[in-house]
């Protein structure tokens, strides 16, 4: 009977020393110290621990919460210590073990036969299971079975050719030797096997051996003949397919030749060829048609057809016809002209604002600025980036906001439609109905209705070039000139070819010959026409310009023709004209920015006409205008021409801003100037006030005062006088008399155009000034002139007063406050207090990947410290054989020895018993 | 330590007669602070810089001032009418000159907060600034505003002068507020009253031809969420490069062109039907005659 587990308990104890005689305090600290024992110590606790609680049942320290309300009544869950420990130790002893044991240990074979490590097995069993993993392995292989391949994988031992072994084939060849010798003798076979003689010999001696055998009526297919079936069989459904195919296709080919017939049936419209045959048929024939017949009630033949053929008649007309736009009346008409009227000032409205136009990539442009504003506020002084200030208004050259461009899509379809009708007219020409010709016929009457003033431009321009040449003459008659002028001209590409086509034909000619130009290459005409049409706006564009520089007698019809061309062109390609006259502002910036000649002029009043001035940017009219402002801000006042292509600047100025009234603070200064220059006596620095000057006055080196003259004075300041030619001594005072007026009427349109502005009483006040300087005059000034001076003197000032009765001061600042920025606090669905909700991503991964070290290192750690307990374990019961063996052969040397010891000494005994017996 | 014949040397000199390329090439070598503090008596030196200022040139005013404002902040200088003479510099002339960069380089220094100026002082030439603005090419203009947006920032109570409700706490009068109290012909800026009038200059420029000036322009009636504008970016425009940066830009879509044709240019209008709305369109024909 075994001791009881108490006293099992203390025995191990001892036994393991962990009990034992009481130690001093030296040697406790001894073993304290000596890892190598602790650990020792520890392994054989846990050891005993093992033994003694085998079936040892953890519960978990903490009862799952609320169990009852979450609903999961789950049995306990129930900790097995002792079996997971057991596992561990098993798995260590598999692997830890066999490491240790391996240890300084080099070389040896690894047994991968199938149970060979398997002591349970017996030789048979394993013989048997390998054999079956081999035919296994061999089934694996699909490629087998595979038609298509026609590789023969299977390895098979040969001799001679001839396969070896239980084959298959020999059995094959010997059933079939069997069948062919029975039936056709030799000779086929002999083609179908070319094996050698002797085998064969041998072969068919033991076929004829076998007969008797090879007769079993009903004999299992070889895998070689189901495999040829296989084949034979596919290939005819093959076969079949194919023929059905072929009769498929004869049929759709009949069927096809019947079809057009039979869509004519469908549409109705194969009526008199084989309607007209069918009566006789019909005749004949008892079974008719009731409604036909009803028809053919109580008529003649002849009527029954004609009303037949009239219905038919008239159900392929109604077939055909479609829903037509319904005929507008006068007043919608007007209301839609008045709508689109609208929307064109709407769109003209907020391009001059500077608004983002509708269409979406400028939206987001507007976005993205706004961002880069939102962006600019956030930046304080100290966090500049390094950004310029600048650069945030476009002010240097990579403009980072860039006004938005001005949108044109929408606008072009519009203008296509009522002015260039041409595609329509070279569409329709191909078809020649009725129904399109009257469309176009609608369409040209609105056009004429709806722009009044195009018609000569469409007349020669937009028919193809055919009926060009009979509408022409027309063109040319209304303008009253030659009509021995050539038809057809080349599309000049560059200024030189374009004077080289008007060599020799007169100035009036040069719009009618633009017009050809421009019928001839049409782009609806051909391809690349719009290519060289774009080339010819901007030859155009020079010429226009060289015209009224080099030609002094030019006369402003001609000008003014080209003008509209180019603008009628400019419908139509945008981007070339506009480039055109950009390239001819570069030319003027570059070359003589100070110096405009005539023909900038009238290339600067090409633009004011051509594209909308009042856009807050245009790719065009910005530059114009600047270049403008730049001629009247900085050119030096020399002599009266000067004057008087500054007097026509401001006036283009004037122009340009009639719609927007955006201010210009150049014509104001340049105005003031010119005055002061033309006034008789010199102006005073200072107004009565008091007040001085708040911009220079610049006088010429030569003065150019104007003196009393009988003259008469023109009311108009004259173009060609004044701009054009270089005006001699000769009657320069009459001139400069003319210039005098029109510089006074001049500030009187600048006051008015700007006397909405906040700041007009002092931008006036120089004019007033300077007005009122030369109403003064009245013994050295023509009266009339006077006059205009004292009349717009009190125009100017009771704007002025009106002005400053009515203004306020100013209120920019009416924004709401800026709110303290705040943010909508997070909500997270399923909130989990144990998570880590960390809104900074890298932190939070960060944050992960640390904890799961912390994990692993944990893991690590404690199976590195059961590892060590393993071995120690595994070291002391090594040790404790060890001992145990020694102790053992030490026991059993010493018994051997001590029984030899008493063999010798009883032996001594008897010797020396004998002895003394003897004795 | 210069020795002293040196010194002397400079004494005689600006004793001395000159004629004023002379005195302007004495001034480039002695305005830099560096020149200065290498002099014993630098003190000598004030009565030199006043004579320059004034002789009412720009290129004389501007050294001569900076000068003389190192010896006030540097020597203890007790110049009371500096900033009147500042004031004055700020002329008709000034915008449109060479100078305009370098005086509004300096103005930015004479007027930065550590020199405690009051309110008045500032509005008043905030004040002659915006009025010397309306008259100026936009190259002057890009250069003013950002300017006067920095004052505005720093001295928070010149801000009524763009934002002033029209009752009497802010304003003097109950009528007549057109009426700009401001008085240019004052030549103490802390006399001027322009604390109490309006930046009528400034809006006005808002609706400037130049869409970039404009734009700058608009930054007075925006929310003032920028702490400061850096001068040194707007200065050193003109013209030119207005026009290049505004030919160069790439246009993204085509230009728009006008819708309606015109059908005359250069002549008056063959029907007169409407004369009225024509007269009202076309400025140019009102004046000028193209016939010959």
């Amino acid at each position: 009977m075994a001791p009881s587990q108490l006293k099992q308990l203390k025995a191990s104890l001892r036994e393991h020393g962990v009990l034992g005689p009481q130690k001093s305090k030296k040697q406790k600290k001894a073993t304290s110290k000596d890892g190598q024992k602790r650990l020792q110590r520890n392994a054989a606790l846990e050891g005993i621990r093992e033994r003694f609680n085998p079936f040892e049942v953890k519960a978990p320290a903490r009862k799952e919460k609320f169990e009852f309300a979450s609903g999961k009544h789950s049995k306990p869950a129930v900790g097995r210590p002792g079996v997971t420990r057991g596992l561990g130790e098993e798995r260590r002893r598999e692997t830890l073990l066999k490491e240790i044991q391996n240890r300084n240990k080099v070389g040896g074979l690894l047994d991968r036969r199938f149970g060979e490590s398997d002591p349970t097995m017996t030789p048979e069993e394993k013989a048997a299971e390998r054999f079956a993993r081999q035919a296994e392995r061999k089934l694996k292989k699909t490629s087998m079975f595979n038609l298509e391949d026609d590789s023969e994988d299977e390895i098979t031992l040969t001799h001679g050719g001839q396969s070896l072994g239980l084959g298959e084939r020999t059995k094959d060849d010997f059933n079939e030797d069997d069948i062919g010798s029975l039936n056709s003798g030799d000779e086929d076979f002999e083609a179908q096997d070319d094996r050698p003689r002797k085998r064969l010999r041998i072969e068919d001696g033991e076929g004829l051996v076998e007969e008797g055998d090879s007769e079993i009526p009903e004999r299992k297919k070889t895998k070689n003949e189901v495999m040829k079936e296989v084949i034979a069989k596919s290939k005819m459904y093959k076969a079949e397919r194919q023929a059905a195919k072929a009769d498929d296709d004869d049929l759709r080919a009949e069927l096809d030749k019947g079809m057009s017939e039979f869509y004519a049936a469908l549409r109705g419209h194969k009526p008199a060829g084989n309607q007209l045959p069918s009566p006789p048929t019909t005749e004949s024939e008892p079974h008719m048609d009731p409604a036909r017949a009803a028809m053919l009630a109580g008529k003649s033949r002849e009527d029954a057809e004609k009303e037949y053929e009239a219905n038919l008649r008239q159900l392929r007309l109604e077939a055909r016809s479609q829903p037509s736009v319904r005929t507008k009346t006068d007043e919608e008409k007007a209301a839609e002209e008045a709508a689109r009227l609208e929307e064109l000032e709407r769109k003209r409205i907020r391009r001059m604002k500077g608004e983002a136009e509708s269409s979406e990539d400028e939206d987001e442009d507007d976005a993205g600025a706004d961002a880069d504003a939102d962006a600019d506020a956030e930046l304080g002084p100290d966090e500049d980036f390094g950004e310029d200030d600048a650069e945030t208004f476009g002010l240097t050259v990579p403009p980072s906001r860039p006004p938005p461009p001005p949108q044109r899509k929408e606008l072009d379809v519009e203008d296509e439609d009522e002015f260039v009708l041409d595609d329509d007219l070279i569409a329709s020409d191909s078809e020649a109905d009725g129904a399109s010709e009257q469309d176009a016929e609608d369409s040209s009457s609105e056009d004429e209705s709806e722009d009044d003033g195009d018609d000569d431009f469409i007349n020669g321009l937009v028919l193809p070039e055919g009926t060009q040449l009979a509408t022409a003459p027309k063109t040319t008659e209304k303008r009253s000139m030659n009509n021995n002028l050539a038809y057809t001209f080349p599309c000049p590409q560059s200024h030189d070819g374009f004077l080289d086509v008007l060599k020799d034909t007169k100035l009036e000619d040069l719009p009618t010959i633009v017009q050809r130009i421009r019928a001839l290459y049409h782009k609806g005409l051909a391809q690349g026409h719009q290519e060289k049409l774009d080339a010819f706006a901007g030859v155009l564009t020079q010429h226009v310009a060289y015209l009224a520089d080099s030609e002094t007698d030019v006369p402003f019809s001609v000008l003014e023709g080209l003008l509209r061309h180019l603008h009628s062109m400019a419908k139509s390609s945008p981007e070339a004209v506009g480039a055109a006259f950009k390239s001819q502002l570069e030319t003027i910036a570059d070359e003589r920015p100070l110096q405009l000649s005539p023909g900038d002029l009238v290339i600067l009043t090409g633009v004011s006409t051509i594209f909308p001035t009042s856009d807050h940017f245009h790719t065009v009219v910005t530059p114009a205008m600047l270049t403008l402002g730049r001629y009247l801000g900085q050119s030096s006042i020399q002599s009266l021409r000067d004057l008087g292509i500054g007097a026509y600047c401001s006036s283009l100025a004037l122009q340009y801003q009639r719609l927007s009234q955006r201010y210009v603070p150049e014509v104001v200064t340049y105005i003031t100037n010119a005055l002061a220059i033309l006034s008789p006596t010199s102006l005073p620095d200072k107004d009565q006030d008091g007040r001085s000057w708040n911009f220079p006055i610049r006088l010429p080196a030569k003065p150019l005062r104007v003196q009393m003259t009988a003259a008469e004075v023109p009311e108009k300041l004259i173009f060609k006088q004044l701009v054009v030619e270089d005006t001699g001594a000769r009657d320069s005072n009459v001139h400069a008399l003319a210039l005098l007026g029109g510089f006074i009427r001049l500030s009187v349109q600048t006051a008015y155009l700007w006397r909405q502005k906040s700041a007009f009483p002092e931008l006036v006040s120089p004019l007033v000034h300077a007005v009122g300087h030369i109403a003064g005059q009245s013994a050295k000034l023509p009266k009339s002139i006077v006059k205009l001076a004292a009349d717009t003197l009190e125009t100017l000032q009771s704007l002025q007063e009106a002005a400053i009765d009515s203004r306020l001061p100013l209120l920019l600042h009416n924004h709401r406050p800026l709110a303290i920025k705040t943010s909508i606090p997070a909500f997270i669905d399923n909130y989990n207090p144990g998570r880590h909700y960390d809104p900074d991503q890298q932190r939070a991964q960060i944050s992960k990947l640390k904890a799961e070290y912390k994990k692993e290192r944990k893991g690590a750690m404690r199976e590195l410290r059961k590892d060590a307990n393993f071995m120690a374990r595994e070291q002391l019961r090594e040790k404790k054989e060890k001992d145990d063996a020694y102790d053992k052969k030490f026991k059993r040397l010493v018994a051997e020895i001590q029984g030899e010891e008493g063999r010798e000494k009883k032996e001594y005994e008897k010797e020396k018993r004998k002895r003394q017996g003897r004795f | 330590m210069p020795s002293s014949t040196a010194m002397d040397s400079y004494a005689s000199l600006i004793a001395a007669p000159m004629t004023v390329a002379q005195r302007k090439h004495l001034l480039k070598q002695l305005q830099s602070p560096a020149t200065i503090s290498t002099l014993r008596r630098p003190e000598i030196l004030m009565d030199f810089f006043t004579d320059s200022l004034d002789m009412g040139d720009l290129g004389l005013a501007v050294p001569a001032l900076q000068g003389l404002f190192h010896l006030i902040t540097s020597r203890n200088l007790d110049y009371p009418s500096f900033y009147p003479r500042l004031y004055a510099l700020l002329d008709k002339d000034l915008l449109h000159s060479k100078y305009r960069s370098r005086v509004l380089r300096h103005l930015d220094v004479f007027l930065a907060p550590q020199n405690h100026l009051p309110a008045a002082t500032i509005a008043s030439f905030i004040k002659r600034l915006s009025r010397l603005c309306l008259f100026a090419p936009p190259s002057a203009i890009v250069a003013i505003v950002p300017f006067i947006y920095n004052l505005l920032k720093t001295y928070p109570t010149t801000t009524f002068m763009i934002h002033r409700p029209p009752y009497p706490p802010y304003t003097k009068f109950k009528h007549n507020l057109g009426n700009d109290p401001f008085n240019p012909t004052e030549s103490n800026p802390q006399l001027t009253n322009a604390i109490d009038s309006s930046l009528w200059e400034l809006e006005t420029l808002r609706s400037h031809y130049h869409p970039t000036v404009a734009s700058i322009a608009r930054i007075i009636s925006e929310q003032f969420t920028k702490q400061q504008y850096n001068l040194e970016d707007f200065l050193d425009h003109g013209y030119a490069s207005l026009l290049e940066s505004d030919l160069t830009k790439k246009d993204k879509k085509p230009p728009v062109v006008e819708y309606k044709i015109p059908r005359t240019i250069f002549s008056e209008e063959p029907s007169d039907d409407d004369a009225g709305s024509h007269e009202r369109m076309d400025r140019l024909l009102d004046i000028w005659d193209f016939e010959c």
